[in-house]
């Protein structure tokens, strides 16, 4: 088969794993060698669904024995099939890399014949890159649930970042739609992972060895929408993988309905805003200090669609609010909806000078559309309305729904969305 | 302060080590100039008296080095970033910004209440911006012989500021980052483990190598099949590569929407 067609093939049936960051890893290259790596990540380009390129993202193959409902390249579904070779997949990742339009590598692959063969298959590949072609750019590869750990710990010892996606955030679930897999293959090279880059920090700072083992960390995937667990279940799960088995990111896939299977629900689209407001939670899990039994509660299993789980704390909150900004600390600045980790480094520091206003905060840039409802500045209380949690409610879902229309606004299939202009039209 | 009844104008050779000579040079004498401007940029004025700076290099190092000392390397890195913006009145901003640094201190980052250190600091990070967003979007190509070239055409003059990042990625390679818009360009040379700027006219196009449209073609190929057609949406895919950048890419943006799979 002709190497376009393949890279077709296999670059399309790669397309629904999200994960796209190149950071976490820096100062690869030493000078003599093409590539280095920089810790910020940098994208490359931004394809039509507007999800940024950053790393050539394919399948080694996409030949699968497994059966999973959710997935596209099932073994029972009817789909052109492809397998590159190692050496065809290093050559396209150096030709790609050398003009700039990647920041590495995302290999991944269907199983085929089975998890052993697979996982050497991209060995290989990843032992030619850095070896043969000298390349030090950036490595992201899957590790195949089932495979001998000897094989992924090698893996490891030459790619930057290891993944092993979840997909499906319970047991039952898994059970369900995924029979021939099991949790506990997929949770032990998670943890072998895990266990493997403590201990290479150890052993650098201890013996000075040299070898990096996964040094941007490893990362999961779950899917959204395809199986019956809430929000909370979800997210107390990646608070969970973030604890206790040291991931780096966990990656949201909203549920596209890729295959008919009476398994499956059918949705009208794809739940985008449901999986936009997990990523917004998953963002105040690891850099707000928020903690997920703060943002869900039993009995409230799912997050609000209309505004966004920051602000849905805050009205849960409101005898913390109205937060001073002159005078509350930076942790408390980073819990008012609409001000992140930059607007409440610059209030602090602006501070020490003079006592802020909302004048002076308009001019540094601080956005207060949200922020205005929970803040008052030298005493003064600036929103126009009066400080209820309904009244704040109503205008924060307005505000949001008028932004909203970015994400997923032209597709139009997003259910809550046009459910929200049902009523609008009422 | 004094003599402020006398307005001068300051004029400089339009590099960075003349705006740091002319710095210096109002520093020194204790003038505040009403206007610090380019040559290039500088148009006849009747009312105020010019002042034509020549630069010096060693003063322009010593004044570079008196802000670190004084003020902090952070704000010698905001000058130098912001400077490279050209901004209408750019200098004037950097002016006040070191005035009120050479009072306070580093704690000068701190002042964002006052407008012109805003200024100073927005400049700088909108230039930083530009050169962290096209150290992604650059696209080389291979010419005939085995060198590689690139166009841009950025807003701001941040070929320095990539040039650095481009050695460290592409060291074993031979390649020219070529700014239309300024006619210049970084030539990095192997061998030599350099780079250094020159001036390219605008017209400069190489001849590409055999296999380079094959590349290309690849390039395309899975630029429009990695993307999700019931995920569509154009106005984020814009929101972060805007369309002045398209025109040096090899992908086609929107593309997608015709090309079809099987």
């Amino acid at each position: 088969m002709e190497l376009q067609k393949k890279l077709e093939i296999l670059s399309d049936a790669a397309k629904y794993d999200v994960s796209c960051s190149s950071s976490g890893s820096s100062g690869r290259g030493d000078g003599s060698s093409l590539g280095n790596t920089k810790a910020a990540g940098i994208c490359h380009s931004w394809t039509d669904d507007g999800r940024c390129v950053s790393l050539l993202k394919i399948l080694f193959t996409n030949y699968c024995i497994y059966d999973c409902h959710y997935c596209v390249n099932r073994a029972s579904n009817d789909r052109a099939r492809a397998s590159f070779t190692p050496e065809e997949v290093a050559k396209l990742t150096v030709d790609f890399y050398k003009r700039n339009y990647i920041e590495g590598l995302f290999l991944s692959s269907a199983v085929s014949r089975d998890p052993d063969w697979t996982m050497e298959r991209l060995l290989k590949t990843v032992q030619l890159l850095r070896n043969k072609y000298n390349y030090q750019g950036y490595i992201h590869l899957k590790a195949i649930p089932g495979a001998d750990f000897k094989l992924i710990y090698q893996a490891g010892l030459l790619a930057d970042r290891m993944s092993v996606n979840i997909e499906l955030p319970s047991e039952s679930s898994l059970e369900k739609l995924a029979p021939q897999k099991k949790k506990a293959g997929i949770l032990a090279p998670m943890k072998g992972i895990g266990a493997g880059i403590e201990n290479n920090i150890i052993e650098r700072k201890k013996y000075k060895v040299k070898d990096k083992f996964v040094p941007a960390g490893q990362s999961t995937q779950l899917i959204v929408g395809a199986s019956p667990e809430s929000d909370r279940q979800i997210i107390s799960l990646s608070e969970g993988l973030y604890d206790h088995f040291n991931l780096k990111r966990v990656y949201y896939s909203a549920y596209l309905p890729v295959n008919n299977s009476s398994l499956l629900p059918t949705l009208p689209g794809p739940p985008l805003k449901r999986e936009h407001r997990l990523y917004q939670a998953d963002w105040l899990l690891r850099f707000y200090g928020f903690k997920a039994d703060e943002l869900l509660t039993p009995g409230r299993e799912n997050f609000d669609l209309k505004i966004d789980p920051k602000a849905d704390w805050a009205l849960n909150n409101l005898d913390k609010f109205p937060l001073e900004v002159n005078t509350a600390d930076y942790e408390m600045l980073l819990r008012v909806p609409g001000i992140g980790p930059r607007s409440a480094a610059k209030i602090v520091k602006a501070r020490k000078e003079k006592t802020l206003t909302h004048y002076n905060l308009k001019k540094m840039r601080i956005v207060l559309k949200r922020a205005n409802f929970f803040i008052t500045c030298d005493g003064k209380y600036a929103a126009a309305v009066p400080f209820e949690s309904s009244v704040i409610y109503d205008r924060l879902a307005e505000n949001e729904c008028q932004q909203l229309s970015l994400f997923g606004s032209s597709s139009g299939s997003d259910e809550s969305s046009k459910s929200w202009d049902l009523e609008k039209a009422e | 302060m004094k003599n402020t009844e006398n307005k001068k104008v300051y004029i400089y050779d339009g590099s960075y080590q003349g705006l740091l000579t002319a710095l210096y040079q109002a520093f020194k004498l204790r003038e505040v100039p009403i206007k610090i401007v380019a040559q290039a940029e500088f148009k006849d004025d009747l009312f105020y008296q010019q002042v034509e700076v020549k630069t010096e290099n060693e003063k322009a190092q010593f004044f570079s080095d008196q802000i670190k000392e004084h003020i902090s390397a952070q704000t010698l890195n905001n000058i130098f970033h912001a400077y490279l913006s050209e901004a209408e009145k750019m200098e004037l901003y950097i002016f006040r910004y070191l005035f009120t640094g050479f009072k306070v201190g580093k704690k000068v980052d701190e002042f964002l209440t006052k407008d012109y250190v805003r200024q100073v600091q927005d400049l700088a990070h909108k230039v930083r911006h530009e050169s962290h967003r096209l150290k992604g979007l650059i696209r080389l190509q291979e010419a005939a012989g085995g060198k590689y070239y690139a166009a841009v055409e950025p807003d701001y003059k941040t070929l320095v500021l990539m040039a650095p990042h481009f050695k460290n990625r592409f060291s074993t390679m031979d390649w020219i980052i070529h700014d239309k818009k300024r006619e210049e360009a970084v030539i990095y040379s192997a061998a030599e483990k350099e780079w250094l700027v020159i001036d390219l006219e605008k017209e400069f196009e190489p001849e590409l190598s055999n296999k380079e449209k094959d590349v290309q073609q690849l390039w395309q190929a899975f630029f429009s099949a990695v993307s999700i057609k019931n995920r569509s949406n154009p106005r984020t895919q814009r929101q972060f590569m805007p369309k002045k950048y398209w025109k040096h890419l090899i992908e086609s943006p929107g593309s997608s929407r015709k090309f079809k799979i099987k």
